[in-house]
């Protein structure tokens, strides 16, 4: 694909404090780049400098190859065009004549829109859902209508370049995705797309490629799957999440499970082993790491969601093969990690014969039991769970009905 | 901007007043027979009413007097007065001796403290801009006297009334019979000619003129003159009214208000009868709008300028 | 355009051009003299087959007609200037008079009276040109005052503008205090008149009008996408920096040719701009022709009231503007703090 945009080792800004170093990044005709980050990172700044409202400090931007600087306003406007964050709009103009005033730069000194242009934003109008708005005034526009009117106005520039900055900021579900759906197609007719997000999940839903900026530097570009692991997104945007596979859009779908924050305030409370799978834990585990526990998980299957959280909140486990089952190295580590804990807490989990090393190896461990209760059968290893469960409340195992409830009695057998 | 406006319509009103007459409104004149010379010995405590309307007691001699208006320090002068002057604004030019007088401020901005630290025992005032300080004054333990006649017999009363507060009655018999016997000698001079129309150009852009109840509409009727100009006060006045009313004489001040030197090409001028027939006479500011001694010569400007004819 | 809005302007702006035209035959009709309405057309005939004579013609043809002329377009400098700041601005609020342009132009006036009295016909040029650099000045004043980070607030550009121009007039007046030969003169700046009109001034306010509106009309679809802000009309492709120096330099030309024939008269380039609006919408290549011919009209109406009301005594037109505009501006005021 023809190269549109490209950085080249580029620090940018206002006056002379460069907000972005060092970016060296290539946007291809057909392709949307997305950039993420957390907020002030630099992202913003990235765009104006093409818009020309940062200063490129050093290094070289340019467009189609030819240098930034070298294009007047009326070519640039014909190259590039920017949805920016939206204003409210002071002046009276029908949604009509706001985008009409897109063509701007196409038109000579003095000239009316002719046939082609207003037929340009007419259809403008309809793609961006705005046709049924067009006598409307702009300044009485809700937030959506205005930012999809200001849509079309970039649109009739016809740029091969477009600069998006949170193009959905104000927008609802269904036109969320219209707009993407119709920025994807226009790309797929070979504009370059340049967009700032700050929805991951929709940045990898509609981003070819995501470059991550991050205390203005470019931290990563690739495609989402590569860009997106659960090590950069904690370390960019200080979060624990999960990162996987949207099971309906198959894009990569990240899901913040708590913030670097609330992590480091009580590292060093008591230990405790989470036995779980089967998603019952995962919320129990978040419970548990907020509210300062040192938490450990017996033995989980990649896959699993229990498992992915656990990864995500860095939590010691015992990690096993999709679909594989506790083996006899597997049971050795979760007894381990049940002599090295105060308290174990089961979860609401069914057992089966690949997991019911997990359960023994709790009863086994002697420790104070905490067991989540469920209405559901959850013995599908032909009564063996069902022995253990009742062998630990014989030796005083407490069972509660839910995750909370759990914790609560947690905090009473450890005295905090 | 507004602000600016209103000062600045006050700053015109004021320096149109640089002889002390502003405002339409008459205030009460004292008798005229005030004029009268008495030849009886300076008593006081003496009681006359003012310009201003207001009675004025003044308990012994005053030895200490502040003027406020070039006509007052005129009058003050004329009376053998300067010896007794210890301030005068900063318009004041006449007689030439008072320019080294202690100065207390100008007409339109007198200065309370400056004219406090001259300790005066009177202060002649005039109406217009400065009825407002008057009561400030009087909180300075000073008498005011307000001197703002309209006509030239409130002149003479004027004159005298000035004298009688200051002890100096007998000469201001003699300054009031003087000025009585120049404008009866003009009066006189002009009583036969037939009455002339004429116009006064007070400003000029905006075109300001004086109407009735002004000194110079007085002293216009006075040498036998009509003034076009029925409104009264000092008033911006139309230029079409003008060349519809066509004056036979048209006098323009030289001062700081108007330029006469370019009259004769402003739009319209050379169809006014006066301009054609060379009838254009400019008056000295300071003669004709000064309510003082020299009011007979102002007048006998305004009189030779009517009718020349009866000055050959 | 579509056809529909075409007709439509196309009505307006004739509705207008007529509206003006009964203005000035009004003006030229009435005055402080009562002259039947035969004798002021054939006074202009006369005047135009160049045969004028007796007073009647040289009142219709030295006084009046030159005055409403010179009102009309001195109201089309103000409305027009009106018009351009509001869009460089995108504030409904500006005028050249509460932005203290004005006053700088006054300024600047007064100056070259006081400094050229020696001048003579030079000054004819010089009080125009001076007044030119004072409403440069003091544009240029106003808004390095209210601009912050590059950005003009609505309200810091109003307290500027207030700010400057009581400066501006009180280093005026202080001028004035300074030579008092020259006073009659200020005078007349700050209060705004058009009795000094003749056929000259004319002359030189039409060059300027001319000179100073077409500029902005080549520019008119500038001026409307300028109305999204700085930033989006550089990215619709407005060379910004450069236009604001066109349209700034235009609409400073325009009030420097209004103040230095009429002075100061307030509120003409706020209000008609807005009427305009109202009707035709914020399009500039409808808005400023209509706006130029209303102000016009409501020059050419005031001065008439400003001519009759008192007859023969006259008031200071700027004064009548300032009565019509005053309370005006306090409705646009609290509408726009409304929707703000």
């Amino acid at each position: 694909m023809a190269e549109a945009l490209r950085f080249a080792d580029v620090a940018a800004g206002y006056g002379r404090r460069a907000v972005v170093s060092g970016v060296s990044l290539t946007v291809s005709a057909g392709e949307i780049l997305g950039l993420v980050g957390p907020n002030a990172a630099g992202k913003t700044t990235l765009l104006r400098t093409v818009t020309g409202d940062a200063a490129v400090l050093s290094g070289a931007l340019t467009l189609e190859g030819r240098p930034r600087g070298s294009f007047s306003s009326a070519e640039m406007a014909r190259m590039v065009a920017v949805l920016p964050q939206t204003q409210p709009q002071t002046f009276a103009f029908t949604v009509r004549d706001f985008v009409t005033l897109g063509r701007h730069a196409h038109l000579r000194r003095l000239a009316d829109p002719g046939a082609a242009d207003r037929a340009l934003v007419e259809r403008m109008l309809a793609l961006t859902d705005t046709l049924r708005l067009a006598e409307v005034r702009v300044d009485t526009l809700s937030g959506g209508d205005l930012q999809r009117a200001t849509l079309a106005q970039a649109l009739v520039q016809e740029p091969r370049v477009l600069l998006l900055d949170e193009p959905t900021s104000h927008l609802d579900i269904d036109h969320t995705l219209m707009v993407l759906d119709l920025v994807r197609s226009l790309a797929g007719q070979g504009l370059a797309v340049l967009a700032v997000f700050h929805d991951l999940g929709l940045a990898s839903r509609y981003a070819d490629r995501l470059a991550v900026v991050a205390g203005g530097e470019l931290r990563a570009v690739g495609r989402p799957a590569e860009v997106l692991t659960p090590q950069l997104v904690g370390d960019v945007f200080r979060v624990r999440a999960v990162v996987g596979t949207d099971v309906v859009t198959g894009a990569v779908s990240v899901t913040p499970v708590l913030r670097d924050e609330s992590l480091s305030a009580g590292r060093r409370g008591p230990r405790v082993l989470v036995i779980s799978g089967a998603s019952t834990g995962a919320l129990l585990l978040r419970s548990l790491v907020l509210a300062g526990y040192d938490v450990t998980c017996g033995a989980l299957n990649r896959g699993d969601t229990d498992q992915a959280v656990a990864e995500a909140l860095g939590v010691p486990r015992v990690d096993l093969p999709a679909f594989g089952s506790v083996d006899e190295k597997a049971f050795r580590k979760v007894e381990r990690l049940a002599s090295e804990a105060e308290a174990i807490v089961v979860g609401a989990t069914p057992f089966g014969t690949s997991n019911l090393a997990n359960l023994r190896a709790a009863v086994e461990s002697d420790k104070p039991l905490v067991v989540v209760e469920t209405d559901e059968e959850r013995d599908f290893a032909h009564g063996e769970a069902r022995r253990y469960l009742a062998r630990a409340k014989q030796r005083g195992a407490v069972s509660v009905k839910d995750g909370e409830a759990a914790l609560q009695v947690l905090g009473r057998m450890l005295g905090r | 901007m507004l602000h600016t406006k209103v000062l600045v319509a006050a700053t015109l009103s004021a320096a149109l007043v640089l002889g002390g007459c502003a405002g339409a409104a008459k205030p009460p004149q004292p008798k005229t027979s005030a004029v009268k010379p008495a030849a009886r010995a300076e008593t006081f405590p003496v009681t006359v009413t003012d310009d201003l309307g207001r009675k004025v007691t003044v308990e012994k001699e005053p030895q200490r007097i502040v003027s406020l208006a070039p006509a007052n320090t005129e009058i003050a002068a004329s009376l053998g007065l300067m010896p007794k002057l210890v301030g005068v604004t900063t318009y004041d030019d006449y007689p030439p001796e008072v320019k080294s007088l202690p100065k207390v401020g100008d007409f339109m901005t007198p200065n309370l403290e400056a004219i406090a630290a001259a300790k005066p025992d009177l202060v002649l005032v005039t109406g217009g801009v400065q009825a407002d300080v008057v009561k400030k004054l009087e909180g300075l333990g000073a008498v005011v006297l307000a001197v703002d006649p309209k006509t030239i017999k409130g002149t003479m009363a004027s004159i005298a009334t000035v004298g009688r507060v200051t002890g100096t009655t007998a000469k201001a018999a003699e300054v009031v019979a003087d000025v009585s016997a120049g404008v009866d000698v003009l009066r006189a001079r002009v009583a036969k000619a037939p009455t002339a129309s004429c116009f006064v150009e007070i400003a000029q852009n905006p075109l300001y003129t004086a109407g009735a109840g002004t000194l110079l509409d007085d002293m216009i009727r006075t040498a036998n003159g009509r003034n076009v100009v029925a409104a009264s006060g000092f008033v911006g006045y139309s230029l079409e009214q003008l060349l519809k009313e066509d004056p036979q004489v048209y006098f323009a001040t030289k001062g700081s208000m108007s330029d006469p030197s370019g009259l004769k090409k402003r739009p319209g001028y050379d169809k006014l009868s006066a301009v054609t027939a060379g009838r254009v006479v400019l008056l000295d500011d300071n003669l004709v709008s000064r309510p003082g001694p020299r009011i007979a010569q102002g007048l006998r400007q305004i009189a030779q300028g009517l009718h020349p004819e009866a000055f050959k | 355009m579509p056809p529909l809005a075409r007709t439509r302007t196309a009505a307006v702006l004739a509705a207008l051009a007529a509206l003006l035209a009964l203005a000035a035959v009004a003006g030229v009709a009435f005055g402080a003299v009562r002259i039947a309405p035969g004798d002021v057309l054939g006074a202009i005939g006369r005047g135009l087959a160049g045969r004028q004579s007796g007073m009647t013609d040289a009142l219709v043809l030295e006084l009046r007609l030159p005055r409403v002329v010179l009102a009309a377009l001195v109201g089309m400098c103000l409305a027009a200037a009106g018009t351009l700041y509001q869009a460089l601005f995108r504030n409904p609020l500006a005028d050249p008079y509460i932005l203290g342009v004005s006053s700088g132009a006054g300024l600047g006036a007064t100056i070259a009276l006081v400094a050229g009295a020696s001048l003579g016909v030079a000054s004819f040029v010089a009080v125009p040109v001076a007044a030119f650099a004072g409403a440069i000045a003091a544009i240029a004043l106003v808004v390095g005052l209210s601009a912050r980070g590059g950005r003009v607030e609505m309200l810091s550009l109003l307290l500027a503008g207030v700010a400057i121009s009581y400066t501006l007039a009180a280093l005026t007046s202080f001028v004035m205090v300074f030579s008092r030969q020259t006073m009659q003169q200020v005078v007349f700046w700050m209060m705004g008149g058009l009795q000094a009109a003749s056929w000259t001034y004319v002359l030189v306010v039409a060059v300027m009008l001319v000179a100073g509106i077409s500029v902005p009309l080549l520019y008119a679809r500038e001026l409307d996408v300028m109305l999204l802000g700085d930033e989006r009309a550089g990215q619709l492709g407005v060379d910004v920096e450069r236009f604001k120096l066109v349209v700034l330099g235009a609409a400073s030309l325009l009030v420097a040719a209004a103040v230095s024939v009429s002075g100061l008269i307030g509120f003409v380039g706020l209000m008609t701009p807005h009427m305009a609006r109202l009707v035709l919408g914020p399009g500039h290549r409808r808005l400023l022709p209509a706006s130029v011919l209303a102000g016009g009209i409501v020059l050419v109406l005031a001065d008439l009231v400003a001519r009759v009301v008192l007859a023969p005594v006259e008031l200071p037109v700027g004064i009548v503007t300032a009565l019509l505009g005053g309370p005006f501006f306090v409705w646009l005021l609290v509408r726009t703090g409304r929707r703000a």
